[in-house]
C-alpha cells in the first residue's frame, strides 16, 4: 500500500510537474526579477543620471491640479474617468488620463506642470520593471492570464507535497550534493534547491493564490451580490455606496482646493487624483496619498497610502481612509498581511535580497526538474507514448530550451531593447514588450531547428554575453556607466548591472560544464560505435 | 539591533548551525575532517547545531520582532544552507573555514 502510494505520488510529481514546469519557470523567474522592479525601472529610465527631481510644494501641487483640470475640461468635459498623476521623483511631467466610456481605452498625455502644454516624455518611455511583474501574475494576458497562473500555482503546491512524499530521504540527504555524476547530480541539485527553500516556496505559492481570492473563489459574490464585485467590496469595506450615473448635468467643483483638503484629511501628500462621471450630478473625486516606503516598514501589515473621497459637485466629504488602516474586519486584515508577505512590502533591502535568492533557488529547482526529466530519458527511453515517444521527447526538449534558456535570454535582452530602441517611436513602451515576446518566439524557433545540446549552448552563450555586456551597452547608448554610478553612490543602477554580470558568470559556468561534458559524450558514442563495428 | 548587521549575523549563525549538523553525519564528516565522528562528538555537534538554530531565531525576533522575525529566520537559513550545500563538494575545507572567516570579514565593519 505504502509503496503504491509513493509510486502514484511519483507519477503525479513527474507528469503534473512536467506539464506545468515551463509556465511555472516563467512565473518564478519574472516574479523574482519583479522583486527589484523599482531598481530595474530606475535603470531603464536612467534616473541615476538625471538625478533626483525636486519634490513639489503644496502650492505647486495645487497649481498642477488646476492646470490638469483646465486641460481635461477642454479635452473630455463629459468623460467617465479622469486621472491626474502629479509629478514625482520618477516623472517630472504631469500625467493626465481619461476615457469617455467605461469600455473605451484610456487616453494619456504628458503635460508641463507649469503651463499645461503637452510635452514629450522627459525620460525613456518604458514599462521598466513592471513588465516583469505583469508577466509574473497575468502573463500579459489579463484575467485569462491570472487564471492560468492560478492553475499553475495549484500545480506547484501539488508538486511540492508530492515531491516531499517521493523524496524519502529529506534528512539523510539534507546537505547532499554530488557534482559530476550525471543524472545523480541533477536529482541532488533538484532536491537540495527544493528542500532548502521549502518554507519560502510554500509561503510564496500560497500567498500568491490568496491575492486573487475574489477572482478565484467568486461563489460568495455570485450568490450574495449577483456577481457585482463593486457592491461586494463596498459592503465588505464598510465604504460609501457606489454612485451610479444620475444623468443630471452638474458643474464640476474646483479640484485643487479639494486636493488640499484631501491632503489635510489623510495627512499625506497627494500623488493621484481621480474624477468619475465628470459633468454628471453623481461625480466624485478621490485624492490618493503618496506611498511612503519607510512608514510601518517594520510591521507585517498591509500598507496603504490613504485616500479621501469628495462629492465633486458640492465638495462634501464622503469618505476618508487614513494611510495604513485596513477595513473589512479580520479576514481582510489577514489577507492584506498575506499580500505584504508575497510582495515583500516589509524590511527593506535585506528582505528583498532574501526573496531574490530564494526565488532564484526556486527557479533553478524548476529548471533542474525539467532537465532531469529528459536526462533520465536520454539515457534510456521510458517509452510512455509508444511509437510517438521520440517525437514527444523532442517536443519536451525544445520546450525546455525555450522556456529556460530562451526566457532567460529574452529577459536580459529586454534591458538591451530598452537601450537600443529609438527614443522617439510611437508607443515605445509597448514596442519594448512586443520585442521581448518576438525574441522569445525566435528562441523557440531556434530550439526547434538546432540539435538539443547545441541549442542549449548557443542560447546560454548569447544570454551570458548580453548579461556581461550590459554595462557596456549602457555606456555606449547613454554615456553613463558602472563606475560613475558607483562613484555617485547610485546603488540601484550599479546593482542592476552588477547583478546582471553575476548572472553572466553563472551562465558561463554552466557553459563550461556543458562543453566539458560534450567531448566525453562524443567519445563515448565513438567507442560505442567502434564496439558495435568490432562485434 | 541594526537590521543589516542582524542579516549578516544570523546568516553566519545559521551557517554554523548547519555546518555542525552536517558534520554530525558520516558522509559530511568524512568530506571535511575524514573518518566517522565518534558518538560523543556526534552528540555535541547535534546539540550545538540545534542550539544555534534556536539562537538564530531569537536573534531574528530581537532584530525584526516576532512577525517578520520568523520570515527573516526561514529566509536566512535557506540562504545559509544553500551556500553550505553547494560549497561542500567543491571546497569542503573552505566551507568549514568560512564559519570563522565569514563573520570576521563581514561583522567588524559595523563597529567602525
Amino acid at each position: 500500500m505504502k509503496q503504491r502510494f509513493r509510486q502514484s505520488m511519483s507519477w503525479l510529481h513527474t507528469w503534473g510537474g512536467l506539464w506545468f514546469t515551463w509556465i511555472l519557470f516563467a512565473i518564478f523567474l519574472t516574479g523574482t526579477l519583479g522583486v527589484f522592479d523599482d531598481p530595474i525601472s530606475h535603470w531603464m529610465r536612467e534616473q541615476g543620471k538625471i538625478g533626483d527631481i525636486k519634490p513639489l510644494t503644496a502650492e505647486q501641487r495645487a497649481e498642477s491640479v488646476k492646470v490638469a483640470q483646465h486641460y481635461l475640461a477642454g479635452k473630455a468635459p463629459r468623460a467617465e474617468f479622469w486621472g491626474i498623476g502629479l509629478p514625482d521623483e520618477a516623472q517630472a511631467a504631469l500625467r493626465v488620463f481619461w476615457r469617455e466610456q467605461e469600455e473605451s481605452p484610456f487616453e494619456q498625455r504628458l503635460l508641463d506642470p507649469a503651463n499645461g502644454r503637452e510635452s514629450g516624455a522627459s525620460q525613456r518611455d518604458t514599462e521598466g520593471g513592471h513588465h516583469f511583474v505583469h508577466m509574473h501574475f497575468e502573463l500579459h494576458a489579463g484575467t485569462a492570464g491570472i487564471w492560468i497562473v492560478g492553475a499553475a500555482t495549484v500545480a506547484m503546491l501539488v508538486a511540492l507535497v508530492s515531491g516531499i512524499v517521493v523524496h524519502k530521504k529529506i534528512f539523510t540527504d539534507f546537505f547532499t550534493f554530488r557534482p559530476r555524476k550525471g543524472q545523480r547530480s541533477w536529482l541532488d541539485g533538484h532536491n537540495a534547491l527544493g528542500v532548502l527553500t521549502l518554507p519560502f516556496l510554500f509561503m510564496i505559492s500560497y500567498t500568491g493564490l490568496i491575492i486573487f481570492w475574489a477572482l478565484y473563489m467568486p461563489a460568495g459574490i455570485m450568490a450574495r451580490h449577483d456577481g457585482d464585485e463593486e457592491s461586494f467590496f463596498a459592503a465588505l469595506n464598510e465604504g460609501p455606496a457606489p454612485r451610479p450615473m444620475q444623468h443630471i448635468d452638474a458643474l464640476l467643483h474646483e479640484l485643487s482646493p479639494l486636493m488640499l483638503r484631501g491632503e489635510a484629511a489623510i495627512e499625506r501628500e497627494a500623488s493621484f487624483v481621480v474624477v468619475e462621471h465628470v459633468g454628471d450630478r453623481s461625480a466624485s473625486v478621490r485624492i490618493f496619498g503618496r506611498f511612503d516606503p519607510d512608514a510601518e516598514s517594520d510591521r507585517l501589515v498591509g500598507r496603504s497610502s490613504g485616500n479621501a473621497l469628495f462629492d465633486a459637485i458640492n465638495g462634501e466629504t464622503i469618505d476618508v481612509q487614513k494611510p495604513n488602516t485596513v477595513r473589512g474586519g479580520n479576514v481582510l486584515a489577514i489577507q492584506r498581511t498575506m499580500n505584504a508577505l508575497h510582495f515583500v512590502r516589509f524590511g527593506g533591502y535585506p528582505m528583498k535580497w532574501l526573496y531574490f535568492i530564494c526565488g532564484m533557488a526556486g527557479t533553478a529547482m524548476l529548471a533542474t526538474g525539467a532537465i532531469l526529466f529528459m536526462v533520465k530519458r536520454r539515457k534510456k527511453s521510458a517509452d510512455e507514448f509508444g511509437t510517438a515517444t521520440p517525437r514527444v521527447y523532442r517536443l519536451i526538449e525544445v520546450l525546455n530550451v525555450t522556456a529556460i534558456a530562451g526566457l532567460s535570454l529574452a529577459c536580459i535582452a529586454y534591458f538591451w531593447i530598452n537601450r537600443l530602441l529609438p527614443l522617439d517611436i510611437a508607443d515605445r513602451a509597448v514596442r519594448e514588450i512586443q520585442l521581448f515576446f518576438i525574441l522569445w518566439l525566435l528562441t523557440l524557433l531556434h530550439a526547434g531547428l538546432r540539435p538539443p545540446m547545441r541549442a542549449w549552448i548557443e542560447q546560454l552563450a548569447v544570454s551570458a554575453a548580453l548579461c556581461l555586456g550590459l554595462p557596456l551597452i549602457n555606456l555606449l547608448t547613454t554615456g553613463d556607466w558602472l563606475f560613475s554610478a558607483l562613484a555617485r553612490g547610485d546603488s540601484e543602477t550599479a546593482g542592476v548591472e552588477l547583478t546582471a554580470m553575476v548572472f553572466g558568470l553563472i551562465f558561463m559556468a554552466i557553459l563550461r560544464h556543458l562543453r566539458q561534458r560534450q567531448p566525453n559524450q562524443q567519445n563515448r558514442e565513438k567507442s560505442l560505435a567502434t564496439a558495435i563495428e568490432g562485434a | 539591533m541594526d537590521k543589516h548587521f542582524a542579516t549578516y549575523l544570523v546568516f553566519f549563525v545559521g551557517y554554523a548551525a548547519f555546518l555542525a549538523l552536517s558534520l554530525a553525519m558520516d558522509r559530511h564528516h568524512a568530506q571535511v575532517l575524514h573518518g566517522k565522528p565518534g558518538s560523543g562528538r556526534r552528540l555535541i555537534l547535534r546539540l550545538t547545531g540545534w542550539a544555534l538554530l534556536a539562537l538564530a531565531l531569537w536573534l531574528c525576533s530581537q532584530a525584526w520582532g516576532w512577525a517578520i522575525g520568523p520570515v527573516a529566520w526561514f529566509g536566512l537559513l535557506s540562504a545559509a544552507a544553500l551556500g553550505l550545500v553547494f560549497l561542500l563538494p567543491y571546497a569542503p575545507r573552505f566551507a568549514a573555514w568560512l564559519v570563522v572567516l565569514g563573520p570576521l570579514l563581514a561583522l567588524p565593519p559595523f563597529f567602525l
